[in-house]
């Protein structure tokens, strides 16, 4: 039963994974902007989910709709500061592409000593009255209310993700984006204003996934992000870089794989074998499990 | 002892750095956006620590190790992130800095998590100078030779590269493997003058503090590297009373600097120096000819041979 009790882990903190990297895949995705910051949004989301918290008693949803907005309006600035200035004047994509980086690793720095300097580099506890946990046991594998919820958004996230994408004006737009912004452009489409929108859900599931997470855990500190950051490009590379369910899929793989090694594996080694298999997936399917090959035109 | 005000392990740490930032420089230069340096540092800190603590090898030898050893595992990483372009190869190049991170931490023969110590501390201030001064060199020869305008051409295009005679796959992984000795050296330098080596050196934090390095020097000029790798390591010895915000100062840095100074500091003197150049000659004010012509920057020329334009007559 052992092995199914780790799966069962490894699926909610995969859950985890996947709404986090969800927003990491659409903004490169579809905006070409690889979020070095984004740990630190996840990080920002649980940050503030605790500032409020300690001072007002508010529920959960409240709560997370909060870290939500603040880590996406964060999102959003650095956007608006840098990202979308760098896309207007670069020459290549790749270019492009490096700069935003480089950029996005510069705020990520910001972000991490803010939060140090707020946490004074404590670990910190959300409420646990926040979210009151059961037991379920169902033939000696138990699983918490938290965790079903986690499992929940997880799936719910990326459904209506897609539904969005696939089936609205807005959504249409946002795709052609991610083929070429010129003929989204053509077509009349806002691209700005799109792209404003799509960085800002990013950010904002960054941001409830904090809260989510630290709630899972029971503890956070302002170095969450980067472990969080580093897992999410795997999940993303896994599943393949702009695909929806590649990230669900990519994520719950990585989680499952996580809580499976520590039976047969000892625990230093799970980083290790989580990038270990990100290489060869690299080697074997350089456009991830779910993603279809670029071809590039001269 | 003190030098300028400035202790000198700083200015010991500034010349290693040098090592590193130039190890993620070069690749940058010519188009290759790799951030393992940091691992082949690790690489080749331990390499030469254990040679010489458990194996009692020669210092020079174990240095050739230091730069060796990072070059043969950066040559098989070539063989297959050939392929990948862009911030596929970043990532995955991070993606081998957690699993050399991950060996580092769990081996035995690492010493895990303590790490190594009582390593020898054959690494003088004397040392250092000439090593920088020597790579100096190097890194200003071969960007004025063959080699370093070609490196712009496959940073600009690998199509007109390949039209110049250039083979875009060869001089990426040239490029991953020279990266990875010049990492490797520093890192050989550092466990040498430091004594300790811990895992926790060599995390994800020192590989944004390289590219700092490398892109505030300026990727289009080899004494970026030179320039970054001084000023970050020296610039929080100056941060002082702002101590406790340094990564808001560097991370603000950061962004500036890509918004307003994609060149660096290096192509900021060299802007500085053509604005000076072509003021002159709009001033008639006809300089001595030679000094003008070494100060104009070279780095764009496009033809790949004959740079000097007399007609092919080689």
């Amino acid at each position: 039963m052992d092995i199914a009790q780790q799966a069962i882990n490894g699926i909610a903190i995969g859950s985890t994974y996947a709404l986090f990297a969800l927003g990491l895949s659409l903004s490169w995705g579809i905006l070409a902007v690889l979020n070095m910051a984004h740990g630190h949004l996840l990080m920002w989301g649980a940050l503030v989910g605790y500032l409020v918290s300690q001072s007002v008693e508010l529920p959960l949803p409240a709560l997370l709709l909060l870290a939500a907005t603040s880590a996406g309006a964060m999102c959003l600035a650095m956007e608006w500061l840098a990202f979308k200035r760098l896309r207007g004047r670069s020459a290549s994509r790749e270019q492009m592409e490096v700069w935003t980086l480089v950029a996005s690793l510069g705020f990520g720095l910001i972000a991490l000593n803010v939060a140090e300097r707020v946490t004074l580099g404590y670990p910190r506890q959300l409420p646990s009255a926040l979210f009151p946990i059961e037991n379920f046991v169902v033939m000696d594998v138990r699983i918490t209310t938290l965790q079903i919820a986690i499992i929940l958004a997880a799936l719910a996230a990326p459904a209506l993700t897609s539904l969005f994408l696939a089936r609205t004006k807005w959504g249409l737009a946002l795709r052609t984006m991610g083929h070429n912004v010129e003929i989204a452009e053509l077509y009349g489409a806002n691209t700005s204003r799109l792209a404003d929108a799509a960085l800002f859900s990013a950010g904002a599931l960054a941001g409830a996934t904090g809260v989510l997470l630290a709630l899972y855990l029971g503890t956070f500190d302002f170095t969450m992000g980067e472990p969080m950051l580093l897992k999410g490009f795997a999940v993303i590379i896994l599943g393949g870089v702009g695909s929806i369910w590649g990230s669900v899929l990519g994520g719950l793989g990585v989680g499952v794989v996580e809580s499976l090694s520590t039976l047969f594996l000892p625990g230093g080694y799970r980083e290790g074998l989580i990038f270990g298999l990100l290489v060869l997936v690299l080697m074997i399917r350089p456009q991830g499990l779910l993603g279809r090959p670029a071809v590039e035109r001269l | 002892m003190r030098v300028l005000g400035l202790e000198q392990s700083a200015i010991a740490f500034a010349l290693i750095n040098v090592f590193l930032a130039a190890s993620y420089q070069l690749p940058i230069h010519g188009g290759v956006f790799a951030l393992s340096g940091v691992a082949f540092m690790a690489i080749g800190a331990y390499a030469s620590a254990l040679l010489t603590t458990r194996f009692d090898i020669h210092p020079i030898v174990a240095l050739a190790a230091a730069g060796a050893l990072p070059a043969a595992v950066a040559l098989l990483l070539s063989l297959p992130l050939a392929r990948l372009g862009g911030l596929y190869l970043a990532l995955s190049t991070l993606a081998f800095l957690v699993v050399v991170e991950t060996v580092l931490l769990n081996a035995g023969f690492t010493g895990g998590a303590a790490g190594l110590y009582r390593i020898p501390r054959y690494v003088e201030m004397w040392h250092l100078v000439l090593a920088v001064l020597v790579l100096a060199y190097v890194a200003r020869t071969v960007q004025r030779s063959r080699i370093g305008r070609a490196m712009v051409a496959l940073r600009e295009s690998n199509a007109v590269a390949s039209t110049l005679g250039v083979y875009p796959a060869l001089y990426r992984s040239t490029l991953f493997v020279v990266s990875g000795v010049l990492a490797g050296l520093s890192g050989a330098f550092y466990a040498h003058y430091v004594g300790v080596l811990t895992p926790q050196a060599f995390s994800f934090s020192l590989v944004v503090r390289a590219l700092v390095m490398a892109l505030l020097g300026g990727t289009s000029h080899w004494a970026g590297a030179f320039v970054g790798a001084v000023v970050v390591t020296l610039l929080p010895e100056l941060l002082r009373p702002v101590r406790e915000w340094r990564d808001v100062v560097f991370g603000g840095l950061l962004v500036a600097l890509v918004l307003f100074a994609p060149r660096g500091i290096a192509g900021a003197i060299d802007w500085l120096v053509q604005q000076a150049g072509s003021t002159l000659t709009h001033l008639q004010l006809r300089p001595y000819r030679p000094l003008l012509y070494r100060l104009r920057p070279r780095v764009r020329e496009v033809a790949l041979d004959d740079p000097s334009g007399d007609g092919g007559a080689h």
